[in-house]
């Protein structure tokens, strides 16, 4: 079982209102700058669905699985990605978000020749080191084309803020997935705990 | 489903194993076909009383008797109380005993009535002594 007593209610309402006030916020600043003739950064604060224009992804430094430093954008840079939030001991939502990736693996044995990959991406870096995002991997029989990573712990609001929500508690974390294109940007952001079938048609038409 | 040895078709011991995850459930996310592996829908992931949110992700309620036979506010709508027939209509669709979706996060349970009343003889009779903020808000 896992009765989750909705905090989808107040959550949603959260969240109007933040949207509401984001978007009076946007609006005072957009005006502001197209009067001064300034061009206007597009964030990702779409809720899911297609990004538009594209968003280039955060190029924070990433601790891998396997120990290697990368950045984001040089891990995504040629793939087709699709990007999870997770972290290592979350025992409520993360199994449930494996089982989709594990969903979307065997959906997509033609991963690797496609250039296709999935990226679980721990909001929690301080206890993520890499034994612990290796064990996590095995734990859910993650194939080649499945990564696990954390970002830089200094960087990690700025990782939540661009493929989720800010909130006050990682625990809290999206379900939602991201797909991010061959040119490091991000596309598409599915609703929370989304099918395997949608991600593995989507990141099949990037 | 095959009964663990020694443990009765309705039984509190048997909804304990249910809610352990001792034996497995079939589940899924509502609006989707394919069912979670087993591991991933145990009960006691989400509403283990004694796991830290902190440590453990989003958090969900600590279910004892009297959270679900009391009547109050769940999920936005107006005051309720489970009796074993609504609580097993949630387990099976998603919808609280007012009619109201809970939270995506919780499947939809492929559950027979012996299954069913099992686990709720379990949680009837847990006495987690939880108040107030413990049990989230609602």
């Amino acid at each position: 079982m896992g009765l989750i007593d909705s905090r989808a209610s107040w959550r949603q309402e959260i969240s109007r209102r933040v949207f509401l006030r984001s978007m009076a916020a946007a609006s005072v600043l957009l005006g502001s700058r197209l009067a001064h003739g300034q061009s206007v950064a597009v964030t990702p604060n779409s809720d899911h669905g297609r990004i538009k224009p594209p968003a280039p992804v955060p190029d924070v430094p990433l601790l891998r699985f396997d120990g290697r430093k990368t950045t984001l954008g040089a891990l995504t840079l040629g793939h087709a990605t699709a990007v999870q939030l997770m972290f290592t001991t979350c025992t409520t939502t993360c199994p449930i978000q494996a089982a989709i990736f594990q969903h979307v693996q065997s959906l997509l044995p033609e991963m690797a020749a496609r250039k296709i990959q999935l990226l679980s991406l721990s909001v929690n870096p301080e206890d993520d080191n890499a034994r612990a995002l290796a064990a996590w991997r095995s734990r859910f029989h993650a194939g080649p084309q499945w990564i696990a990573a954390a970002p830089d712990a200094a960087k990690n609001s700025d990782v939540q803020t661009f493929f989720g929500r800010a909130s006050g508690s990682y625990a809290d974390h999206s379900t939602q997935v991201n797909i991010v294109n061959r040119r490091g940007r991000l596309v598409w952001r599915t609703n929370e705990l989304p099918a395997a079938e949608e991600i593995a048609s989507i990141l099949r038409r990037v | 489903m095959a009964l663990l040895p020694g443990v009765a078709a309705v039984s509190v011991k048997r909804g304990e194993a249910i809610y352990q995850g001792k034996e497995p459930l079939r589940g899924r996310i509502r609006g989707q076909v394919d069912p979670l592996p087993a591991e991933a829908i145990r009960c006691v992931n989400c509403h283990n009383p004694a796991s830290k949110d902190r440590l453990s992700g989003r958090p969900a309620p600590r279910i004892d008797g009297a959270w679900l036979t009391e009547t109050r506010q769940r999920h936005g709508g107006p005051p309720s109380s489970y009796n074993q027939a609504s609580f097993c209509k949630l387990l099976r669709s998603g919808t609280d005993p007012v009619y109201v979706l809970v939270a995506r996060e919780m499947p939809i349970y492929e559950m027979d009535d012996d299954q069913c009343g099992s686990l709720w003889m379990f949680l009837s009779a847990t006495d987690l002594h939880v108040k107030g903020d413990a049990n989230g808000p609602h």
